[in-house]
């Protein structure tokens, strides 16, 4: 059961991840996915179907860098729809992630006081 | 599995697509595991996090007929991009499935109707104007039109009638593939967590070198 809501979880926030990753930087691939995968556990070879997704849906370009060393290395930059893709995301993420705290904290404070009354 | 075993079924799952898009494909797994021996990974090991070639090429498989279905907006474009996502073997579009053959039925039936009144309003447009005077079809419709300038006004109110219907079951279809599109997506299995002792090695590599 853990393990679903954990699945379901990081299937969710993995688009807002690699957008904040982004919006820190431009990065390639390989960098993005060491960072989901150290962080939130993502298979590593995700990567691409995801990326490849979000540059469909117009939230990512890519563009070619040449490197001294072996060929040429594709970076990934947000375009000005996935900026604001982001900063909404985040905003949902944000408020959720509160919200969710939130009852749970009610939650074990009221089990304290149901312990206390009962004791 | 070596890197030319993962390589080779991943083109397995990603056979059928433009040469180009499977090289490009291709292309960026080369890369990063060649990037993961350069920082000093084994490359049993880089392969094993990458995951599931074949569950892989079927997401990378579904995103790219839905490329081609957002560039060209044909039937067949639109078809493979919902096969491709079924394909992904969701329980939930299984469910969808014969909501979806139901309203491309009715929709299918709607615009073949419309052509066929734009038909009967061409051939009726076509014999008033030829002035056939015992026209079976000018007679269908002889109470509304008592001349000839009414029917062909009649029959050019049809086909327009039915060039609108037309359009909006076609503008209806678009919408009901890209809310298919969009369904399928959220049922992507992106996710599955490698194996753990595929994970775990690395993870430590990390903290020691951060620490």
């Amino acid at each position: 059961m853990t393990e679903a809501l954990d699945v379901q979880l990081k299937k969710g926030v993995l688009d807002l991840c690699v957008l904040a990753v982004l919006s820190r930087g431009e990065s390639y691939a390989y960098e993005i996915a060491q960072r989901l995968t150290a962080q939130i556990g993502m298979g590593e070879g995700t990567i691409y179907p995801l990326m490849r997704r979000l540059q469909n849906d117009g939230l990512v370009a890519t563009y070619l860098v040449e490197s001294s060393a072996g060929p040429s290395r594709k970076y990934y930059r947000l375009t000005k729809a996935g900026k604001v893709a982001y900063r909404k995301q985040k905003a949902v993420w944000t408020e959720f992630a509160r919200a969710v705290d939130e009852i749970c904290e009610d939650q074990i404070r009221d089990s304290k006081d149901v312990h206390r009354r009962s004791a | 599995v070596t890197r030319k075993t993962f390589i080779a079924a991943l083109r397995d799952g990603l056979e059928g697509l433009p040469a180009e898009a499977v090289a490009d494909v291709v292309g960026d797994y080369e890369a990063h595991i060649a990037e993961a021996q350069s920082r000093g990974r084994s490359e049993a090991e880089v392969v094993a996090a990458l995951g599931d070639p074949a569950r892989i090429a079927h997401e990378l498989r579904a995103e790219i007929l839905v490329r081609r279905w957002q560039v060209k907006r044909d039937p067949a474009a639109a078809l493979q991009a919902v096969v491709a996502l079924v394909g992904l073997g969701t329980a939930n579009l299984v469910l969808l499935a014969p909501l979806l053959a139901i309203v491309l039925a009715l929709l299918v039936a709607f615009g073949l109707t419309a052509l066929g009144v734009i038909g009967s309003g061409a051939l009726l447009l076509f014999a008033a104007l030829s002035g056939a005077p015992d026209s079976a079809l000018r007679e269908l419709f002889a109470v509304a039109a008592a001349d000839v300038s009414g029917s062909a006004l009649l029959a050019l109110a049809l086909a327009a009638s039915a060039v609108a219907g037309l359009a909006a079951s076609l503008l209806l279809g678009v919408a009901l593939v890209n809310a298919a599109v969009w369904y399928g997506r959220l049922h992507y299995r992106l996710i599955r967590p490698p194996p753990r002792q595929a994970v775990e090695p690395q993870v430590t590599k990390l903290t020691v070198i951060g620490s």
